[in-house]
């Protein structure tokens, strides 16, 4: 038994269903709505549902990298918040509005 | 193969110095105060000094006769993957050597014009400088390939820096161009590497021992070739010159002509050509036929430029077309005499771009139609003028002369018409050369702003009268430049040789079995026939097998000279 | 005398060297001084040549080579500096030292006051220099060099007055018409090169008769084709002899010495310098007689047309070299008396021609540079020892017996008609035609110039030139007068046969020794016939341009009807080259420069713009919208999973 063992836990194919969901609603999300903290929070919510698949898949396994892969990816999103939301807050400042659309200074 | 025989290792590291005195100057002069561009001049003119004084000591402890290399540096430099940092020089890379260091410093001195931002372009010179050295010095592949690319640079900068109207254009041009080309270069280089024997490995010496397949040969022969056909510039590849040397600064121009031009020929030579000698035999007859045609084809659109220095600028396309006929005569003769060429281009080419720079310091223009009569306010520089436009022009008695019988008749010998096609050339440099010295010499003054012109300055003299006297020297007496480089090329010759098809060649010039022994003759030629039908590359001019014709002269010259 | 020999070096170089002062310290000699020491060096020579001789003669008459120095060793191309000294260069060496000597002195009275002399004679002596270093070479590439040397000073000499743009012109027209021809010889050299291993004459004339049969035949015919084309091009043989009448433009003492007496027989002397290759080819024989003789007509022809005095002159210069090399070329059929009759009448003309040309540059001089004839006339008093020194060039050049062009001309003529060929014998024919052309030209020349009414400009004085001038007049005049009968004269002396044969041992010349041709029937009827002809010639110059009186004389040509008129344009030559040669010439030029940078550079540039024009496409894709992005990755995440799944797994 290990520590991961949950007892009766439902098939794992059960996890995978949800983080597939999770994401097709971060994908969605990001893609239909203009307002980038709500298209930030669906990247989260996209990572999330990795994160979910990959314990998923660890716990299935019986391999501890999936966990482990998991804290990389939270510390990497937790800096990834830090840096976005700042420049979230600064287009704010400047054009008191936080619109994906209005950005596209950057096209080729 | 190359000589075998390992000359003593020199307790000095006199190549390594070579290269990077300019590089120290250039440091040093970094540290110069701008607002003191003299200061920068002298820095640049002494470290360019220094160099040539150490190309000069090169030369003088050149062991005459031996083909390999001497004064060889290995250093490791990225060992794991068989890069080196090596140097060597051999009579085919001495003389180019030297030139440079005979050039730069003239080409600084030529620069009085520049005002501008003085510092920056002495350091360009000086970095300039030992990217060139690097590329005739190196004996690695890699290094080689990494100065070749880093010439770019300064020579960008300089065209691009203090040229005239269309500078930019023709610096990114230029750049663009050539590095486009040195892309083929770098797969080849590292191709080569790669599949060397033992490989990667880099190192010339140990590259050589390599006999790569046939597909191996034609597909990397290409990607060096093709670099370098560029940098020669060979038909049809040379548009980017004409705008370059139109554009450059006099110093620019002249390292151009003198220096940079010869390393697309050197690189056909060092590298091309050893190192993959059948796909070069099979490709001789194409870049025969290139080169004949840029020798034509470069005199006949000079005649009709009205831009002295463009006018130049093709004479260059014409003239390295014999560089490049002689290489791939793949005789001695030849060879050597490809060799003397480049050397003797850049002397003449060198000298009239130095000239035509003096004439624009003075008029800012470079159009033909703006000069005329000019000899009877400037009798000197004409007279300078007359004698390099003489020397260019193939007279005898001047060093033009030398290359340009060596190269035809070390063609002729193996591939006769083309080398007949070839001699055609030297009509046409008589007509165009002199054409533009009768537009801007001759005649009554048409023009008020000539009137005034001043003749030649004592400091004009002192650039220009070496070239001159080296220019009649090596035309009288070539032998200490054709000794030095007879016995690398025949090296050359015998690898080529040796790995072309595994058989012998016919031993048959005729002038062994001519003179008193007519009746060597006949076996000559009997030998030579049957020969003759296993060999992929005859030449197709040679459907005459029953006669006396020579095949492929070069074996009988190893033979002849085995000792060296 | 072998020190004599062995320092014969010397003899080109004192003019070399001395050209190579004047050169470098010109500038600060006062005027006449440049033309003595310039004078000086050749009389040096001149006499180092005298002592060459006696060298030779002591040798019996063999053949003196030495190498100086290795040259351009290189592989098996091994060509080294030396010279050569046989009966031949010996002939050529007094030619070019003795008349060169005396134009020499000559040109120091001519040239006075010109701000350049020290130029003038630096340029000189390069030729003369030049021109020994051409006949005195012991191989071909060192004859190529003296070829291509006298060529550069032609074209200096040419352009000496270069503020005149024509004369420019005539100067770059000699150089390129004469690199044409060095061509010829360039591929000649190239091919004996291949078949011999060495340029050396002497190997290559050794061994040719054996190297050169067989299979290699038509080796022969081709080395001494391509060989004529550069005789064509020095020695102003149709097709290439355009350049010769225009190089009149040069100072009159550079045509005498140039363009009359030296620098276009070096062609006569290669082909007689090459008579082992020529001998060996019977095409080749049939082309150089046939276009020698033709060439001699030609000129003659164009001749009677021309109005300028040095024109009239140039185009019987070149006539007269149409006979030597028809000469040349008959060589060795028969005997070899071709080849001697050919070096015969270059020396003879040597003299005589360039009698003429200082006589014509005396009136000129005298008649303030005044070259029309038709505002000559009537100077046989003003200048007296012009007019007798110009008779005896006249009578000399028409071939009237005893003077010396009759000798030599007789020689070429008997030559071909008894070679015993078809085209020998034909050309005899054109050439007695020519030689009553010849004399009625020449004496067309002399009633214009000095007879009849003067038709001088207002204020023209003419006078006699100084000493300088008429002294080398007075000398060439003698040797035009003995230089015949004094050399060779058929059965009572056979100077130049005994003095030559040596050279033409290997093409069956052995006979020639001792009194080489018969005086029977057949040499008494040639003479004859050649003594008809040239005088039939002075009858009709009479009848023209004598007989007539005085106005008419100078429009004389015009009464004659079209022919003439066809002539005095030089049968158009001139424009046909124009139109066939250089304007199309130029156009390709042009085409091709266009092409350059419309097509080759274009080429070039478009792909650089193409590269340009495929990013500024694909940046189009590049809108800037996050979501956007967002969504091709996401549809191409969907397409690829789909792919996967039809494939059924990863």
């Amino acid at each position: 038994m290990s520590m991961f063992d949950i007892g009766n836990s439902p098939d794992y194919t059960a996890y995978l269903a949800l983080s597939v969901i999770l994401f097709m609603i971060g994908t969605m999300g990001f893609l239909l709505r203009k307002n980038t903290i709500v298209m930030f929070m669906c990247v989260e919510l996209m990572l999330n549902a990795v994160n979910l698949a990959l314990v998923a898949f660890g716990r299935e396994l019986g391999h501890a990298g999936g966990q482990i892969f998991v804290f990389f990816v939270l510390v990497v999103a937790a800096a990834e918040v830090m840096v976005g939301l700042a420049i979230l807050v600064a287009i704010y400042r400047r054009r008191l509005r936080v619109s994906a659309d209005d950005l596209s200074n950057l096209s080729g | 193969m190359p000589d075998l025989v390992i000359l003593p290792d020199q307790d000095y590291r006199l190549l390594s110095m070579i290269i990077f005195t300019p590089l120290a100057g250039a440091v040093l002069t970094a540290f110069l105060p701008g607002r003191r561009p003299e200061l920068a001049r002298v820095a640049g003119i002494l470290t360019m000094t220094a160099t040539f004084t150490l190309t000069l000591w090169l030369l003088w402890h050149f062991e005459t006769g031996h083909a390999g290399m001497q004064w060889s540096e290995a250093s490791e430099w990225i060992p794991s993957l068989g890069i080196g940092y090596n140097l060597g020089v051999d009579g085919i890379s001495l003389f180019m050597v030297v030139l440079s260091g005979f050039l730069f410093p003239l080409a600084l001195l030529a620069s009085g014009a520049v005002m501008d931002r003085v510092k920056q372009y002495v350091i360009f010179l000086l970095l300039l400088e030992t990217t060139v050295m690097g590329v005739f010095l190196a004996t690695d592949l890699f290094l080689f390939f990494v100065f070749w690319e880093a010439l770019l640079v300064p020579m960008y900068f300089l065209i691009g820096g203090w040229g005239s109207k269309n500078r930019v254009r023709a610096a990114i041009k230029f750049f663009v161009y050539t590095a486009t080309a040195s892309a083929f270069l770098l797969a080849g280089v590292v191709a080569a590497g790669v599949l060397a024997d033992g490989g990667p490995l880099f190192d010339l010496n140990a590259v050589l021992n390599t006999d790569y397949s046939m597909t191996a040969q034609r597909f990397l022969f290409w990607g060096f070739t093709i670099a370098f056909l560029v940098k020669v510039p060979v038909f049809p590849f040379h548009t980017w010159l004409p705008d370059a040397h139109t554009e450059a600064p006099t110093a620019g121009s002249v390292v151009l002509a003198g220096v940079l031009l010869k390393m697309g020929a050197y690189g056909l030579l060092r590298f091309s050509i050893p190192l993959f000698p059948r796909a070069a035999v099979e490709a001789v007859p194409v870049l025969l036929t290139l080169a004949v045609i840029g020798i034509i084809y470069g005199a006949l659109v000079a005649l009709k430029q009205t831009d002295a220095k463009r006018l130049i600028a093709y004479t260059s396309v014409s003239h390295l077309g014999f560089v490049i006929l002689g290489i791939f005569a793949l005789t001695t003769t030849g060879l050597t005499g490809g060799v003397a060429q480049m050397v003797n281009h850049g002397l003449s080419t060198g000298a009239l771009f130095f000239l035509i720079g003096f004439l624009y310091d003075r008029r800012h223009t470079r159009e033909i139609e703006d000069f005329g009569g000019l000899k009877q306010v400037m009798p000197v520089y004409a007279g300078v003028f007359l004698f390099t436009v003489f020397a260019s022009a193939g007279l005898p008695s001047l060093n033009g002369f030398v290359g340009e019988m060596l190269t035809l008749f070390g063609t002729f010998v193996v591939h006769r018409w083309w080398a007949v096609a070839a001699a055609f050339g030297v009509i046409l440099a008589a007509l165009y050369l002199l054409w533009m010295y009768q537009r801007v010499f001759h005649g009554d003054i048409v023009h008020d702003e000539n009137k005034g012109l001043s003749d030649l300055s004592p400091g004009e003299l002192a650039i220009i009268l070496p070239l001159v006297v080296l220019m009649f020297f090596l035309g009288v007496y070539p032998k200490p430049l054709l000794e030095r480089i007879e016995p690398s090329v025949q090296a050359v010759v015998a690898l080529v040789e040796q790995r072309t098809e595994g058989t012998e060649q016919a031993y048959c010039e005729p002038w062994q079995t001519t003179g008193d022994r007519v009746s060597g003759v006949s076996e000559c030629v009997k030998e030579q026939a049957s020969k003759a039908s296993d060999q992929e590359h005859v030449a197709p001019d040679t459907g005459h097998a029953s006669s006396v014709e020579p095949v492929h002269g070069a074996g009988a010259l190893v033979q002849e000279d085995g000792e060296l | 005398m072998d020190a004599v020999l062995e320092n014969a070096w010397l003899i080109p170089l004192l003019p070399l060297m001395t050209a190579g002062l004047l050169a470098l310290f010109g500038k600060f000699l006062k005027e006449p001084l440049a033309g003595w020491i310039a004078f000086l060096s050749v009389g040096a020579s001149f006499l180092l040549s005298v002592a060459a001789w006696i060298g030779v003669t002591d040798e019996e008459h063999e053949t003196f080579t030495k190498k100086v120095f290795d040259w351009i060793p290189a592989g098996g191309f091994d060509i080294s500096l030396g010279y050569r000294v046989d009966p031949l260069t010996v002939v050529m060496l007094f030619l070019i030292t003795g008349v060169g000597a005396l134009i020499h002195l000559y040109a120091i009275g001519y040239m006075h006051g010109d701000p350049n002399l020290s130029r003038f004679f630096f340029f000189l002596n390069l030729f003369v220099g030049s021109m020994l270093i051409l006949v005195m070479a012991n191989n071909f590439l060192v004859l190529f060099i003296g070829w291509e040397l006298v060529g550069a000073c032609s074209y200096l000499l040419i352009g000496f007055w270069y503020t005149d743009m024509q004369k420019s012109v005539a100067a770059k027209k000699a150089f390129v018409t004469n690199r044409v021809g060095d061509f010829g010889l360039l591929a000649g050299m190239m091919f004996l090169f291949s078949y011999f291993g060495t340029l050396d004459f002497d190997t290559i004339f050794r061994t040719a008769p054996s190297v050169l049969s067989g299979d290699n035949a038509w080796v022969a015919t081709a080395v001494a084709l391509l060989l004529f084309v550069g005789v064509a091009g020095k020695s102003a043989q149709i097709p290439l002899f355009v350049w010769l009448p225009d190089a009149m433009a040069g100072p009159t003492p550079v045509s005498a010495l140039i363009h009359a007496a030296t620098m276009v027989t070096a062609g006569v002397y290669l082909i007689v310098r090459s008579n082992v290759l020529f001998a060996l080819s019977d095409i080749a024989s049939i082309v150089v007689v046939l276009v020698g003789i033709g060439t001699a007509l030609f000129a003659a022809l164009i001749a009677i047309g021309q109005y300028n005095i040095k024109k009239v002159l140039a185009y019987s210069t070149v006539s007269q070299l149409g006979y030597m090399v028809a000469a040349a070329g008959i060589g060795a059929r028969g005997d070899a008396s071709g080849y001697v009759a050919a070096q015969f009448h270059v020396l003879t003309h040597g003299f005589f021609k360039a009698l003429l040309f200082l006589c014509a540059g005396a009136v000129i001089h005298a008649m303030h540079d005044e070259e029309d004839m038709r505002k000559m006339g009537g100077l046989a008093k003003k200048l007296p020892v012009t007019y007798a020194t110009y008779t005896v060039g006249l009578l000399a050049i028409s071939g009237i017996p005893p003077f010396a062009g009759f000798f030599s001309k007789d020689a070429i003529l008997a030559a071909l008609f008894e070679s015993g060929e078809w085209w020998g014998q034909l050309a005899w024919a054109i050439g007695l035609v020519t030689a009553f052309l010849t004399a009625a030209y020449m004496f067309r020349q002399w009633f214009m110039v000095f007879h009849g009414p003067p038709r001088w400009d207002a204020g023209v004085t003419p006078h006699e030139a100084p000493l300088t001038m008429t002294a080398p007049l007075v000398i060439l005049a003698a040797f035009s007068f003995t230089g015949g009968f004094a050399l060779d004269v058929p059965e009572l002396n056979s100077l130049l046969h005994d003095w030559l044969h040596p050279v033409f041992g290997v093409v069956g010349g052995e006979n020639l020794a001792g009194a080489a041709v018969e005086f029977d029937g057949t040499v008494m009827a040639l003479m004859l016939g050649s003594v008809v002809a040239a005088v039939s010639g002075v009858g009709a110059g009479w009848f023209f341009w004598h007989r007539t009186s005085g106005e008419d004389r100078a429009t004389m040509l015009e009464k004659l009807g079209p022919l003439p008129r066809v002539v005095r344009e030089k049968f158009y030559v001139d424009q046909t080259v124009e139109k066939v040669v250089q304007k199309p010439g130029y156009a390709l030029t042009g085409a091709l420069a266009t092409a350059d940078q419309e097509g080759i550079d274009r080429v070039v540039m478009g792909l650089g713009g193409g590269t340009k024009r495929v990013g500024e496409w694909l940046r189009k894709g590049q809108s800037g919208y996050v979501r956007a992005y967002a969504s091709v990755i996401a549809i191409s995440v969907g397409l690829l999973a789909g792919y996967a799944f039809a494939r059924g797994g990863f």
